[in-house]
């Protein structure tokens, strides 16, 4: 989650960081666990929701900062809840050849194209700074979508035959 | 909002895009893909997590990902059209992506605008144990 100055420069750059080696998820991009019922999901109406409220994260202020980090994190509290509605696309998606890091790799899955919205808040307690979205109505969608995939030892040989 | 599994499944796609439209749209990093229309291969069974505790055992990243301009590589694909949405590898479940910018007001008034690329996972998955877990998972 960026967050950019009148002038278009990043000025904070929220997310949980990538883990490390010897961690064994090294490299797991700002994926963390959260509550099953954080998230809301219906494919047959085509909507879902994504909440998180006092989600405790890290503030890395900008994004080279996050790889190569010269300026320690600091702790930051955000909320927000995402919503997904609307139907532009149904896709089936069969990546089907281990072509490796710069391509896809050996998934499956049906998706469906829509729209989503976001209303949020975050705090940076060391800083005291804080910040609210406006209303999520306000907000614009770039990309979307929600489905179904699996990958890894989930994905069947044959399975785009 | 009901379970999903409530759900029938889906047979009819309301929207055909055409293998060319779609490798348009994902040109550079979905070379190997296609699309299979109005398949049924995609809907197995598919068990959600069952417990409301975060998950405790971490899953491991996608293989695939690109190369920042910093360096390292970025185990997950920027959204769009035909990319592996989840983070997670060896996972089976439901997924949701949304890159979305918009504006808001810091404590000091000033005015800022936001970019984001948020998802979702939830389903199983093999944890960095060798076991299979179920879960969820945010990218943040």
């Amino acid at each position: 989650m960026d967050l950019l100055d009148p002038s278009g420069l990043q000025i904070h750059d929220f997310n949980p960081g990538v883990p490390k080696p010897p961690d064994p998820s090294a490299g797991l991009f700002w994926t963390v666990p959260i509550r099953t019922s954080s998230v809301a999901i219906d494919l047959g109406e085509a909507t879902a929701s994504l909440h998180l409220k006092d989600f405790l994260t890290k503030d890395f202020f900008n994004n080279k900062n996050n790889w190569i980090t010269t300026r320690p994190p600091v702790d930051a509290i955000v909320s927000y809840t995402i919503r997904w509605s609307g139907l532009s696309a149904r896709l089936d998606i069969v990546d089907f050849e281990n072509t490796g890091l710069t391509t896809n790799h050996r998934f499956a899955g049906r998706f469906i194209e829509d729209t989503a919205i976001v209303e949020w808040s975050v705090s940076v307690p060391s800083m005291g700074f804080t910040f609210h979205s406006d209303p999520a109505a306000t907000s614009t969608s770039a990309f979307a979508e929600i489905g179904r995939e699996r990958n890894g030892v989930f994905f069947r040989e044959g399975e785009g035959d | 909002m009901g379970s999903f599994f409530d759900r029938p499944h889906i047979h009819s796609w309301d929207r055909l895009v055409s293998r060319r439209q779609f490798l348009g749209h994902a040109a550079g990093a979905t070379a190997a893909t296609t699309m299979v229309l109005g398949s049924d291969v995609l809907m197995p069974r598919l068990a959600l997590a069952d417990d409301e505790a975060a998950s405790s055992v971490a899953p491991r990243p996608i293989p695939g990902g690109f190369v920042t301009p910093f360096g390292p590589i970025s185990h997950h694909f920027r959204p769009a059209r035909g990319i592996e949405a989840s983070t997670i590898t060896d996972f089976n479940g439901v997924v949701g992506v949304a890159e979305i910018e918009g504006a808001g007001t810091a404590g000091d008034g000033t005015r800022l605008t936001f970019g984001m690329d948020n998802r979702f996972m939830v389903g199983e998955y093999v944890g960095v144990d060798g076991e299979v877990h179920r879960g969820a998972f945010a990218e943040i």
